[in-house]
């Protein structure tokens, strides 16, 4: 029955039933996504006593832009942003490159132990990050590296393995004639991973990249510990300055914070959502 | 085979000799009692490091006190640093071989930190200013002591001072006053003497508390309680019990009192007084039933108040907490127990290795200043979240708030502050009734134990009635003991 | 001859290869490998900063797991929870890849609107969404409760909270797994379906012969990534259950009853043992990967 769906302008009555369950589902979905959202920016403009004493109250019954102002007192939203993108700028360009250049030697050349080799450098993802950060933490401190951006900034611009992974596993789904026609025209692998490899592999980057620069705008862990001093820190340990007010009890300002914060993930997100949804034509690439 | 073990010999000991790298410089290995020298010279110039934590607004405030005190001193620098709370432990341990001159410790981490050794003792000849320190809570001032011969804590002789307290924080009952009224107006109880007794401040018995919570809620909805859940310290040391013998070595889980003060509890859930996740609620969940109305009571400390006042028409007040019987069962007898709080505290301390860098003076006027200055205790007490460290100011002042600097915030809540006061001066004499202890952890190496016990007591058949406290006592007291065997191996080795 | 000057070719091929991976060598060792063999000789040690003591102990840490009073009921609790919890993985990963397919579809309207709110909870407060699942769970008010007429105790209960947070984490990864397995849609050529579609193909026949098999290298990676994220699942213990006795994981205990402790000998042998499971069940993966299709 589903093979007249595609081809025959009317469709079946069951064809129809499918398409308006699937939209149900997609719609209730998108619902739950949504409302935390808009759950998050409601209460911004709470008085905190509604969201202490009311229990749970989408709409605030008094608008109040109170938490806006004592977030711009409280918060150096600039130099937090500012700090942010020292981080997030080297540790996304340069990581994602060299990233790409290890997974293009994973999956299109010989690499010895090329399994083994994947698997050891992936036992740092095992291994809970609360029993290295001890280590870690001493190392750097030694080193006179913290109230400093770097310890933030080195590890990722060796690359982040979660990436090479997933671009490895990309990779396998372009065809390897592409790169034998690039050998036997004398091309060094160099330059067919940066001229062949590198445009096709635009879905993947963005949708990786999104997460990393995701990742490091809300890591808040490693930054809290290594920065002190406020006008080093980067955005989550400025912004959870304010959780600890009155125990995390200041909801509005709290959420303010988060909310505001947000806003930049939402614009590099559609920047480079179009990468991951656009369709590349790959195979025309072999011709 | 002979190579393997020589390579598996080899790697062993790199790792270990790597892993000695990276904690080198850790704990000295024991404490000392050494008298403070004082290495103050007015005219050198002193750059101090000090690290604690809180959010944007305390860090304010901690600000502009030390800048009144780099303006009393010009030649000491005070470098401010402020973590998160959730991570500041751990960033102190990452610090251990170089630790800030003077920074919080928690009194629930004091006694490993003292006998790792990495705290300096504070008497001396030119120490800290002991005519002074006796204006400050005893309680407050004798925690921080410690001897390390004897692994005893609290004053004694031959022991040190490891630390200033920072400030000290009474946790007790507090009531919502409309909602009782409601409450006693919907029952008719404006007569009813054991109602009357437990509002009146005073402390009341076990048996008046459950029966005038059990009459308050007749007829309330089924989501009311009277407290969202009873603090484990509150019942046992309200009831003349112990986990434990004195130096921790030997569990007390199946005295008699200690088994009451755990049945107490029980029967608080089974009467509907409080939920049935008894110990299990977690702060924000019996804040929020307090806070919505929805429980008569919960506990709170003096921090919780910079809520509660912005709370649009919701007030409160406090009430000590209710005594048990006793290891002998019976009221009115000479070992009853008496309202006896716990008190949150956190010290000052300054870092044994000053006395290398020669900043040792500095770091103890720094923590005597924010423990003591008068300057420092009135701007923290108006800030709002603690009471002062200092007796005569938290007598002549911040109970009747003399200096109406309370009044002019709208801070007036609690109206019997002096609760909180009484709690933190501890039993005073044979006559007084109202008093306070530090939590239980502050006496042990670890915590686990204490998570292990509420687990146990959480997961059995206590708060339905099927089990007795007597049972489930029994049952964990096993493994109790081998948690205090392990801790007491750690200390005495 | 000939032969030579392949094998010498190859080798190139290899030098080149090992210099396009030495940055991630070198990043590895220097930023990873190194706190690793540091904590992993910690866990023969019964190391405690604070007291600092670093006795060889042999394998006492690795035993006092599974045999000490303080330790032993946590610990295994702990275990069958986090594996409890990892049902979120599989259930997680159906849902995605079946709303990336769905999304895919060029009848389906409304794409740029879906990619949007897709990603929304990723930017979304912690707290925020913490409170609104709580609410959702809540016993006496909650939402699904009322839903349903029912008196379900999901926040209190041992194995429900397990199946609220199980409901949350799928809910919670959907959005990143949707992406991802958009961007690996991408590599399917066109044609691949206008051929079915020839062929008088159906939406779910071209679901399971073209779009699924083609996806697999994303599956791979997500089912991988998933599962090691899964085994170290931490974050939603405090946040969401509030430590909630049927909650806790093994990276909860590795911080509350070692790290918590000062404890790092025993949190450091806890931590290595729940690597050397994910490591085992990695390489198991990676050794049986013959379903995954990688174009030759």
């Amino acid at each position: 029955m589903e093979k007249t769906l595609v081809r025959k302008p009317h469709k079946k009555p069951s064809a129809i039933i499918a398409l308006v369950v699937t939209y149900a589902v997609m719609i209730l979905l998108a619902i739950t996504m949504v409302f935390p959202y808009l759950y998050m920016a409601l209460t911004t403009f709470k008085p905190m006593s509604e969201t202490v004493s009311a229990g749970f109250k989408l709409f605030p019954r008094v608008w109040t832009a109170e938490s806006y102002k004592e977030v711009w007192e409280l918060v150096p939203f600039g130099r937090g942003i500012l700090n942010t993108m020292a981080v997030e700028i080297p540790v996304i360009l340069v990581g994602s490159f060299t990233s790409a250049l290890g997974a293009f030697a994973f999956a299109k050349m010989r690499l010895p132990c090329a399994r083994v080799l994947l698997l050891v450098l992936m036992s740092g993802m095992m291994v809970p990050f609360a029993a290295l950060f001890l280590p870690q933490y001493r190392i750097y401190s030694s080193m006179k590296l913290t109230n400093n951006l770097l310890p933030l900034i080195l590890p990722g611009l060796f690359g982040n393995i979660s990436m090479v992974f997933f671009l490895i596993q990309f990779m396998g789904g372009i065809p390897n004639a592409l790169f034998e026609a690039a050998k036997i025209d004398g091309c060094g692998y160099f330059k067919s991973f940066v001229y062949i490899m590198l445009p096709l592999l635009w879905p993947a980057l963005a949708a990786q990249g999104v997460f990393w620069f995701l990742g490091i705008w809300n890591d808040y862990f490693a930054p809290s510990i290594y920065l002190t001093k406020p006008e080093a820190m980067t955005l989550q340990p400025l912004i959870n300055r304010l959780n600890a007010t009155q125990g995390g009890r200041d909801f509005p300002l709290v959420m303010t914070g988060a909310f505001l914060s947000s806003i930049p993930l939402i614009a590099v997100y559609l920047v480079f959502q179009k990468y991951f949804m656009s369709a590349l034509s790959i195979t025309s690439g072999i011709k | 085979m002979k190579t393997g073990t020589k390579i598996a010999g080899i790697t062993l000991s790199l790792m270990l000799g790597m892993a000695a790298f990276a904690g080198c410089g850790g704990g000295r290995g024991s404490a000392s009692v050494e008298p403070f020298v004082n290495d103050y010279d007015p005219n050198r110039e002193y750059n101090i490091d000090f690290l604690g934590w809180g959010d944007a607004k305390e860090q304010e405030i901690y600000k502009r006190i030390i800048n009144d005190f780099m303006a009393i001193h010009p030649n000491i620098h005070v470098s401010y640093d402020a973590s998160s709370a959730g991570e500041y432990l751990t960033k102190l341990t990452g610090e251990i071989a170089d630790l800030p001159d003077v920074f919080y410790l928690p009194d629930t981490e004091f006694l490993q930190w003292v006998d790792g050794g990495h705290l300096l003792n504070l008497i001396g000849e030119n120490g800290v200013d002991e005519e002074k320190l006796k204006n400050v809570w005893d309680n407050a001032v004798n925690e921080y002591f410690y001897n390390p011969e004897t692994f005893q804590l609290g004053r004694s002789e031959g022991a040190g001072m490891f630390a200033l307290p920072k400030d000290q924080g009474p946790f007790t009952l507090a009531y919502n006053i409309d909602l009782v009224n409601q409450r006693i107006a919907a029952n008719r109880l404006e007569d009813d003497e054991e109602v009357k007794a437990l509002f009146s401040h005073q402390p009341v018995t076990w048996t008046v508390f459950r029966n005038a919570m059990k009459k308050l809620l007749q007829g309330a909805p089924s989501n009311m309680y009277g407290v969202p859940y009873y603090e484990l310290e509150h019942a046992v040391y309200s009831n003349n019990a112990e986990f434990f013998n004195e130096d921790a070595t030997v569990s007390r889980l199946t005295s008699p009192a200690m088994v009451d003060a755990v049945q107490f509890i029980g029967d608080l859930c089974t009467d509907g007084i409080t939920p049935k996740t008894g110990l299990a609620m977690n702060g924000d969940g019996a804040d929020n039933m307090f806070f919505q109305g929805n429980a008569l009571m919960t506990f709170v400390g003096p921090w919780d108040f910079a809520t509660i006042w912005d709370l649009d028409n919701f007030h409160c007040d406090l009430l000590p907490v209710p005594y048990g019987p006793g290891p002998d069962r019976q009221y009115n007898t000479a070992d009853d127990g008496k309202s006896t709080a716990f008190i949150g505290s956190m010290g000052y301390c300054v870092a044994y290795k000053t006395k290398e860098r020669g900043t040792s003076g500095a770091s103890l006027m720094l923590a005597e200043y924010l423990c003591m200055n008068e300057n420092a205790q009135r701007k923290f007490y108006s800030f709002g979240q603690c009471v002062p460290n200092l007796k005569d100011m938290a007598y002549n002042e911040y109970v009747p708030d003399s200096l109406g600097i309370l009044a002019d915030e709208g801070h007036t809540d609690p109206a019997h502050r002096d609760i909180f006061i009484e709690i933190v001066d501890g039993f005073k004499d044979e006559n007084d009734k109202i008093g306070g202890k530090p939590r239980i952890l502050y006496q042990t190496y670890f915590s686990t134990w204490r998570t292990n016990l509420e687990d146990a007591i959480n997961q059995s058949k206590l708060y339905t009635g099927e089990q007795t406290a007597q049972q489930v006592l029994a049952a964990h007291e096993p493994s109790f003991q081998a948690s205090l065997d392990e801790m007491s191996g750690m200390l005495r080795k | 001859m000939e032969r030579r000057k392949a094998s010498k070719l190859v080798r190139r091929e290899k030098l080149t290869a090992l210099a396009f991976v030495t940055p991630l060598i070198v990043g590895f060792v220097v930023f990873t490998l190194v706190c690793m063999v540091i904590s992993f000789a910690y866990s023969f040690t019964n190391y405690n900063p604070i007291r600092g003591s670093m006795d060889f102990d042999g394998f006492k840490r690795y035993t006092e797991l599974f045999t000490h009073p303080t330790y032993k009921k946590a610990f295994l609790d702990s275990i069958l929870n986090t594996l409890f919890l990892l049902l979120a993985t599989p259930l997680c990963l159906t849902v995605s890849i079946l709303i990336a397919a769905l999304m895919n579809n060029k009848k389906f309207r409304g794409k740029t609107v879906f990619r949007v709110i897709i990603y929304l909870p990723a930017v979304t407060s912690v707290v925020a969404v913490n409170f609104i699942w709580r609410y959702m769970f809540e016993e006496n008010y909650g939402l699904i409760n009322t839903f349903f007429h029912a008196h379900i105790p999901w926040l209190t209960d041992n194995t429900l909270i397990k199946v609220a947070m199980i409901i949350k984490n799928v809910w919670g990864g959907i959005g990143t797994q949707v992406i991802l397995f958009m961007a690996g849609m991408q590599n399917i050529s066109e044609e691949f379906y206008e051929a079915a579609e020839l062929d008088g193909a159906g939406p779910v026949y071209k679901f399971f012969r073209i779009t699924l098999p083609l996806v697999t290298p994303v599956l791979f990676y997500s089912i991988i990534t998933s599962l090691i994220g899964g085994f170290q699942i931490f974050a939603d213990v405090e946040l969401f259950a509030g430590g909630q006795y049927g909650s806790r994981t093994i990276v909860h205990f590795i911080r509350n009853y070692g790290i918590g402790q000062n404890l790092y000998g025993l949190a450091s042998a806890a931590s290595f043992l729940l690597a050397a499971v994910i490591m085992i069940i990695t390489a198991l993966q990676f050794r049986f990967n013959k379903w995954v299709n990688y174009t030759d």
